[in-house]
């Protein structure tokens, strides 16, 4: 495979997985502008960061005036799960220059981890299958600044009454479900759901943080009881 | 301020992104661990979840709203169908039916 092929079929791998990524691009540039981002900043969020989920959560906390420190912490733990991708993909990117891991690091999401990582696993390896994650990540990238510049424009100009960024837990609530693929994973629902009612009214949003690491902890326990099994 | 904030977390979420493919950390971590991470997204998203479909402005639980309907229909749909796209035509016509016509 020429590396042009290569590239060529990550980005027409990536491509379908756009219908779900783009409006949760621009309920972002909606939500980025309603609480209180400026256009650029919200803009550039998607560039500096690059991860949705965590940038739902970065203007949401803004909203609420929460310490810069528990929003960094807070963005940090969304984006965790980046390690698990990074881990499996090292295999087959070890050999690369820095240059390049430095940029193919920086292109790792969900959905091109997705669609690359098929390629890596299940086609022969050669000497230019990262140009696939080049590929894929590429085109994720540039759906995610368009889909977030149009948000931010579009957005003055739809009706509130759609309510658009509901999109936002509506996309959550498909990967949630989608992922819970155990009963271990199950029970990591259920403790986060129940904590996060519990932690609703502790100071600075910290609801997120002790939800989720307290959910995570239960999982690593009772996986670990079970395999001691 | 707020830049600050930004170009902090964007370093931060660089750093998970790096790290793995930096010859710095072991190519393999201790299981228990490695099972951890997997837990983060259900356990990260789920609490914004019901944040956003629970609980109001004013902090407190409101458990006669649309929203929640909307999201026990979707919730149905993405176990079925397993597709993102269709959770999310069918969430938001269910609310836009409840904004309209109810």
């Amino acid at each position: 495979m020429t590396k042009f092929s290569e590239f060529k079929d990550g980005c027409f791998g990536e491509i379908p997985l756009q219908i779900g990524v783009f409006p949760f691009g621009l309920a972002f540039g909606i939500l980025g502008i309603e609480c209180g981002l400026s256009n650029i900043q919200t803009f550039l969020l998607s560039s500096i960061v690059f991860a949705g989920a965590s940038q739902i959560v970065f203007a949401q906390l803004i909203f609420t005036s929460t310490p810069a420190s528990i929003i960094v912490g807070t963005v940090g733990i969304v984006n965790l799960r980046h390690i698990l991708y990074g881990i499996s993909l090292s295999g087959y990117l070890k050999n690369l220059t820095l240059g390049w891991r430095l940029i193919l690091a920086y292109l790792i999401t969900d959905e091109a981890y997705a669609v690359s990582y098929k390629r890596f696993s299940e086609k022969k390896k050669t000497k230019n299958m990262h140009y696939h994650l080049l590929g894929s990540g590429l085109t994720l990238w540039t759906s995610w600044q368009i889909a977030t510049f149009l948000g931010i424009f579009i957005g003055h100009f739809i009706p509130e009454s759609l309510n658009l960024e509901f999109a936002i837990p509506l996309s959550f609530i498909a990967i949630v479900v989608i992922s819970i693929k155990d009963k271990i994973k199950f029970s990591v629902f259920i403790t986060s759901a129940v904590l996060s009612v519990a932690f609703k009214d502790l100071p600075w949003n910290l609801w997120i943080i002790f939800s989720a690491l307290i959910a995570i902890l239960f999982g690593m326990l009772i996986s670990n009881k079970i395999r001691t099994k | 301020m707020i830049w600050t904030v930004i170009i902090f977390s964007g370093v931060l979420t660089f750093c998970t992104r790096f790290l793995p493919l930096s010859k710095i950390m072991p190519k393999t971590l201790p299981n228990f661990i490695q099972g951890g991470l997997g837990y983060v997204s259900i356990a990260v998203l789920t609490p914004i979840i019901i944040n956003s479909i629970l609980i109001n402005e004013e902090n407190s639980i409101i458990l006669n709203n649309p929203n929640i309907f909307a999201a026990l229909i979707a919730m149905f749909v993405a176990l079925l169908s397993k597709s993102i796209v269709l959770t999310l035509l069918v969430g938001l016509t269910i609310i836009w039916v409840f904004e309209f016509f109810i």
